[in-house]
């Protein structure tokens, strides 16, 4: 078989760091012929054919304008009645183009405004400093020149490849080509995350836990874009592995939310929800990863949940994905979940620890959401602040009130009313190339009313906080879950104030293990981490038990001295780190080894 | 036998999490090279799709998504200071109808069709070719800088009923057992976050 061989060198650069291609040559009929003969040869041998990739030095260049581009332009061109021209043309300086412009065959030059949209087919377009257009630029068969000192307003999409036409009268007309199959991911690239969808969603609803086990979420998801923002609707009914098919009374929650969105990174939402869902109590601690994980494979959940079902409203204002404030008002009846026996890989045949049994009531809760996300990677974050800050009003009725310690809480049911305020902020801070000092600071709690519902405590336990103290195993008066001589069962968070501060320093760490040596030396293991040395302080206490050892004054910190402390130190190999604590302020506390799923923070 | 079974499950699962980074990362490389009066930071990324199953996963249709990050850091002072960062995406993929390797680059809002290959060889050459970077570049003078340049690869970016739709039109092919291993190991990574492979390469410090 013989095909035309070429190698794909760029045709110049036009500035320093942007990337060109060949033209394709118009003449097109030795290209069709060469398909043609290739179609005839696959034809024959179809299974070599699909089976066989072609030698990797070779490379046969076929550019090819994806079909429904080629139809676009074409209509575009053909619509276009402010300014439309077959030769080069120039909009100087001053000059103010009030609608849409197209150029056939140019190149164009623009130095001035442009109203509307700009279509060059088949041209380089030059775009002078200063140069404005407000709608989109779209190139076919060209490039741009000095689009980093102009502004556009809309998308700038650009294909080297050449537009085939016929002209009828002023009208252009595409010559297309039956065979193109590209435009199928093309377009669909194109339009990714601003196409009409509609689907079936099959997904978790939640995390793998000891009260639902894996709860999956099943139904439709409505997508339409309409330009200046999009609708969506996500219907689902959600169907837990542990409780849905083994009682007489099916449990089976839903969660149907619709959003309205205008603008894409600026903007603003308003949507509603309804909802019957099992939502965890503390969710700032650990990643929804890390407690799957340690259900599934190490039979530990270190979350407490409870059921919340009823509806909601909301309004967002979005500034790019840095930003995010959000309103929300809710009417729902919460109640507790009881422990069941979900699977787990090890230990399955040991009970799970008792989800505790929270309050059950009704509640209208008032939340204003503010997120800032400044950090420079979310994975990987070196640089920038993260703050997430929640305040929320609460009022309502508690039905059937949740045991808790003695003196924890002096009333259980009856009408309720309360404010609370969550406040997570993180920095990071590179301080060598190597080497960063990163910090965290959590606090909330309750701020004003009557005391918080067992859904709204807080703690400072377990391996997201303080992790040279075990998970739930301190007993008697503890200022990890404010439990004082005894604690119900499952040892909820009982809290009304935490604070907690984390401080950490990594520094890059290359692992690498070679065999052999000189020219037969070959690396067989490659690691890129982090080691790190950590730090945290933290308690939580009362502020409504004033029978409570536990209780401070509102106004008040407690003493340092009663804070946990801990040190310690870990290895960080990207997606996993091993890390090992050591209490400080309990110093018979042993130590403890845990993995964190990528980043403590 | 119950255990063991359990405990061969377990030692795959974890192999699968810690081997799949670790492949990765002994191949691809990243380089920066310091900007000079005469030219600006130059960068290379190398053996994109050198990693077998990234090249299996391309070939079979799965589309790649390269993210590429250049932060400009200035050294100094109490904390180091990020005083600008670009970022562009290119994405590759295998047309099996076309046979053709296509890539387009998006920065920003600007979207550039560079062509389509017929190997993902000579895309991979394309690739990694040397790319200049005029922005960001040093202001200050007389001070310290560094770049640091930043890789993550996904090679599972399309929407889950896509690659059901692929799984079930059998392009992977494969055993039922290895289907089920495969599932397994994907079903991990994606918990985990873990089919975004992420590099980082820093260049040396300079004075502007």
């Amino acid at each position: 078989m013989m095909v035309r061989v070429t190698a794909p060198s760029p045709r110049r650069f036009a500035s320093s760091d942007e990337w060109r291609w060949p033209r394709q040559s118009r003449h097109s009929s030795v290209k069709l012929m060469r398909r043609l003969a290739l179609a005839l040869l696959c034809a024959s041998f179809p299974v070599a054919a699909q089976g066989q990739q072609p030698a990797a030095d070779t490379v046969v260049v076929r550019a090819q304008l994806p079909r429904d581009v080629a139809v676009e332009v074409v209509s575009l061109f053909n619509a276009t009645t402010t300014l439309r021209t077959t030769e080069r043309t120039d909009i100087a300086a001053g000059r103010d183009v009030p609608g849409d412009v197209a150029v056939l065959d140019g190149p164009l030059t623009v130095a001035g405004h442009v109203a509307g949209r700009v279509l060059a087919i088949n041209s380089d377009v030059i775009l002078a400093r200063g140069a404005r257009i407000d709608g989109d630029l779209l190139v076919v068969g060209g490039e741009v020149e000095g689009s980093e000192g102009a502004v556009i307003g809309g998308e700038l999409r650009i294909y080297h490849a050449p537009l085939r036409y016929t002209q009828q009268g002023d009208q252009l007309v595409a010559t297309l080509d039956a065979t193109s199959v590209e435009e199928q991911w093309w377009r669909r690239f194109e339009r990714r995350g601003r196409r009409n969808f509609n689907r079936l969603e099959i997904a978790s609803a939640g995390v793998y836990n000891r009260v639902e086990g894996l709860p999956i979420r099943i139904g439709p998801v409505l997508y339409r874009d309409q330009g200046w923002g999009h609708f969506r609707l996500d219907a689902t009914a959600v169907v837990r592995t542990e409780s849905s098919f083994a009682s007489s009374t099916p449990d089976v929650g839903h969660d149907v939310r619709f959003e309205a969105r205008a603008g894409r990174q600026f903007g603003a939402s308003v949507g509603g929800r309804i909802y019957d869902v099992v939502a965890g109590v503390e969710d700032w601690q650990l990643s929804n990863a890390e407690v799957a994980l340690a259900s599934f494979f190490f039979h530990r959940d270190y979350r407490d949940y409870y059921g919340r079902h009823g509806g909601q409203l909301f309004a967002a204002l979005r500034a790019t994905g840095n930003a995010e404030l959000t309103l929300s008002y809710s009417d729902e009846r919460w109640r507790a979940r009881t422990t069941r026996n979900p699977f787990a890989f090890t230990l399955d045949g040991v009970a799970w620890r008792d989800n505790p049994q929270l309050d059950a009531g009704r509640f209208h809760l008032a939340n204003l959401t503010l997120r800032v996300d400044t950090r420079n990677d979310d994975l990987h974050p070196r640089d920038g602040w993260y703050l997430l800050a929640d305040f929320e009003r609460g009022a309502g009725r508690i039905d059937a009130a949740g045991p808790t310690s003695p003196n924890a809480r002096l009333t259980g049911t009856g009408t309720t009313r309360y404010h609370r305020i969550f406040v997570d902020a993180r920095r990071y801070n590179r301080i060598a190339p190597n080497a960063q000092l990163n910090m965290r600071l959590v606090t909330g709690g309750w701020l004003s009313g009557d005391p918080l519902p067992l859904e709204r405590r807080l703690s400072i336990d377990g391996p997201g906080t303080v992790p040279g103290f075990d998970f739930r195993s301190t007993g008697g008066t503890d200022v990890g879950t404010c439990g004082e001589v005894s604690s119900p069962p499952g040892r909820p968070a009982q809290c009304e104030r935490v604070a907690l501060a984390q401080l950490e320093y990594r520094n890059d760490l290359h692992v690498s293990v070679s065999r052999g040596s000189g020219a037969q030396r070959r690396t067989r293991l490659r690691l890129d981490g982090a080691w790190v040395f950590f730090a945290d302080a933290g308690r939580g206490w009362l502020v409504n038990a004033p029978a409570s050892s536990l209780n401070v004054g509102r106004h008040e910190l407690p003493p340092l001295s009663s804070y946990r402390t801990d040190l310690g130190a870990g290895l960080d190999f990207d997606l996993l780190g091993v890390y090992v604590a050591k209490a400080l302020s309990e110093p018979k506390e042993p130590p403890n080894v845990f993995l964190r799923v990528r980043r403590r923070f | 036998m119950r255990v063991l079974a359990r405990a061969t499950v377990l030692a795959c699962a974890l192999s699968a999490l810690w081997s799949a980074p670790a492949v990765a990362q002994r191949r691809v490389q990243l380089d920066v090279t310091v900007p000079s009066p005469a030219n600006p930071v130059t960068v290379t990324s190398t053996g994109l799709f050198a990693d077998p199953d990234m090249r299996e996963l391309v070939r079979s249709g799965f589309p790649a998504s390269l993210r590429y990050r250049l932060e400009l850091w200035r050294a100094g002072g109490l904390f180091n200071d990020l005083e600008g960062t670009r970022e562009w995406e290119l994405i590759v993929q295998y047309d099996p109808s076309g046979q053709r390797y296509r890539v387009v680059r998006r920065e920003g809002g600007r979207l550039e069709d560079l062509g389509s290959f017929a190997t993902l060889s000579t895309a991979q050459a394309v690739l990694e070719r040397p790319l200049r970077i005029t922005q960001p570049a040093p202001q200050r003078q007389a001070r310290r800088y560094y770049y640091n340049f930043v890789l993550d690869v996904s090679a599972l970016s399309v929407s889950d009923m896509d690659q059901l739709e692929r799984w079930l039109r059998g392009v992977r092919g494969g055993t039922a057992a290895g289907a089920i291993g495969s599932g397994m190991r994907t079903l991990m990574l994606r918990m985990l976050g873990g089919e975004n492979r992420h590099y980082e390469r820093r260049s040396s410090t300079f004075v502007n």
